[in-house]
């Protein structure tokens, strides 16, 4: 069970870390 | 004008990717075979679909109208970029998923099983397409290759698939199966699988058009710069 | 479109013949290479023999990462390029030409590995030489993807660094197959299904070496 954990939690993780680079890309002044 | 999808896909996405895990997790029952860690059935097969067929065959078809004089235009060249960002995210993670569902099984962490080892070949493909993008060169004729370099890519693929499964074939390593072959997959089981997909795509097709959104607005604020600079050299200049 | 490539084949022989770049530089290369696959595998007989093939592939891909670079820079100087181009020079004609006197040389530097393949690694003669029709093809193949990829990396200023990157993985498809008819032509094995699969892997990679070649340049 604990490698779904980990499977569902690295996926979540990297997801949302994603969009979030996206929003934070978006702001920055120099790319 | 925005369309009731381009509104929606938001939550949308939310909502289907929240209900896949709340029925992933909690809802559907343990496989009889592989128990527990059948569940992942309710996200890596969708992450490996849309890695190997939406993300990428995105890219390819964009690459193509980029290609293509009557449909090449800046909108489709990003469309192309930013599907192959995202594409790349998802080939990491079904690589990831697909480790974590083998290694209860297999033991080890990785074998060369004709489809992870295609599909790593196929991200390395894709890292060479992003390191072409970076290139410094005129951006129609960074565009252009980046869109060649996508359509040979599509071409491997299909190489690299064929020859990857008969070397595997013929090197008979102790028989492996894909982590998710002997699964009987029915009932919640399959509505669960299936609502999978439908999650991550739509949840490729979000991210897709905020990474679009994003060279747009990345474009927008180098010409801005570029304006900012020229007025503001013009105001210094010297009237002659 | 056959006549620019014959022109363009030749111009890249004669550039070739002239600096013997591939003479005194890729073929000691090789060698070399050779060599340090028979260090780090050997000295177990059985062991060398076994992996043999896959690197006799192995060196020929790092081989023509060398030469595609080498093909690419002979057309640097001068506005080599663009002044082909603009005097009407058929792109599909300048691929081919390229794709062939890449192949040329990659045929001959080929012919002094496997000799060092059958000295050593022991790899069988009567094998190795069965294998011969399979390398061409092989060759081939590597000739065409590299040109193309050569092209798509040109001007830009990380090229060297960016080709074994994009043509890398795409030939790890060739190196697979490859090594699988070598090993089978010295096993005795019949090899017709990987003939036929490099047969076609090779026409695909001309055809759209043909198709695309320009579109990576005109402006």
């Amino acid at each position: 069970m604990k490698y779904v954990i980990a499977g569902y939690s690295v996926t979540g993780v990297v997801l949302a870390g994603y969009a979030l680079s996206l929003w934070w890309r978006s702001h920055r002044d120099v790319d | 004008m925005k369309t009731l999808l381009q509104r929606t896909l938001g939550p949308l996405t939310a909502v289907t990717l929240a209900l896949t895990v709340w029925l992933g997790i909690w809802v559907t029952p343990p496989d009889k075979v592989q128990g527990d860690l059948a569940r992942m059935l309710y996200i890596h097969p969708a992450l490996a679909w849309v890695a190997l067929y939406v993300s990428f065959g995105t890219v390819v078809v964009a690459s193509a109208l980029y290609l293509w004089p009557r449909t090449r235009s800046l909108t489709v060249d990003r469309v192309a970029e930013a599907a192959l960002e995202v594409s790349i995210v998802f080939i990491a993670l079904t690589l990831i998923t697909g480790s974590l569902w083998g290694r209860p099984a297999w033991g080890v962490w990785w074998v060369w099983d004709a489809r992870l080892t295609s599909t790593a070949i196929m991200g390395v493909l894709e890292l060479g397409i992003i390191a072409l993008r970076r290139a410094n060169l005129d951006p129609d004729i960074r565009a252009r290759r980046s869109a060649v370099l996508a359509l040979v890519s599509a071409l491997n693929v299909i190489i690299i698939h064929f020859s990857v499964t008969w070397w595997q074939t013929l090197h008979q390593s102790a028989s492996v199966l894909a982590p998710g072959g002997k699964l009987e997959v029915h009932g919640s089981m399959l509505w669960t699988m299936l609502l999978s997909f439908v999650a991550f795509t739509l949840l490729f097709s979000w991210l897709t058009r905020e990474r679009y959104r994003l060279s747009v607005r990345r474009a927008g604020r180098t010409s801005d710069v570029l304006q900012a600079a020229l007025a503001q050299r013009q105001a210094e200049g010297v009237p002659r | 479109m056959m006549r620019v490539a014959w022109l363009v084949a030749r111009k890249d022989l004669r550039i070739e013949t002239r600096s013997r770049v591939l003479l005194w530089q890729v073929l000691p290369f090789g060698v070399i290479a050779l060599i340090l696959s028979g260090l780090a595998v050997g000295p177990n007989d059985d062991a060398m023999r076994h992996a043999a093939p896959g690197l006799f592939y192995l060196v020929i891909l790092l081989v023509v990462l060398f030469m595609i670079g080498r093909a690419q820079a002979v057309e640097a100087p001068a506005g080599t390029r663009t002044s082909v181009t603009m005097l009407g020079g058929d792109p599909a004609g300048i691929f081919l030409g390229k794709t062939l006197a890449l192949a040329l040389e990659l045929i001959v530097t080929a012919a002094v590995l496997l000799a060092g393949v059958v000295v050593l690694l022991h790899a069988p003669l009567a094998g190795t030489a069965s294998a011969i029709p399979s390398v061409l093809l092989t060759l081939g193949a590597l000739a065409a993807g590299g040109t193309l990829y050569g092209a798509l990396v040109a001007g830009a200023d990380v090229q060297a660094t960016l080709l074994p990157i994009i043509a890398l993985p795409p030939f790890a498809g060739l190196l697979i197959v490859g090594e699988k008819s070598f090993a089978a032509a010295v096993a005795g094995q019949s090899s017709v299904k990987w003939l036929l699969f490099l047969s076609v892997s090779l026409l695909a990679y001309l055809a759209v070496g043909i198709l695309l070649y320009g579109v990576t340049e005109e402006s």
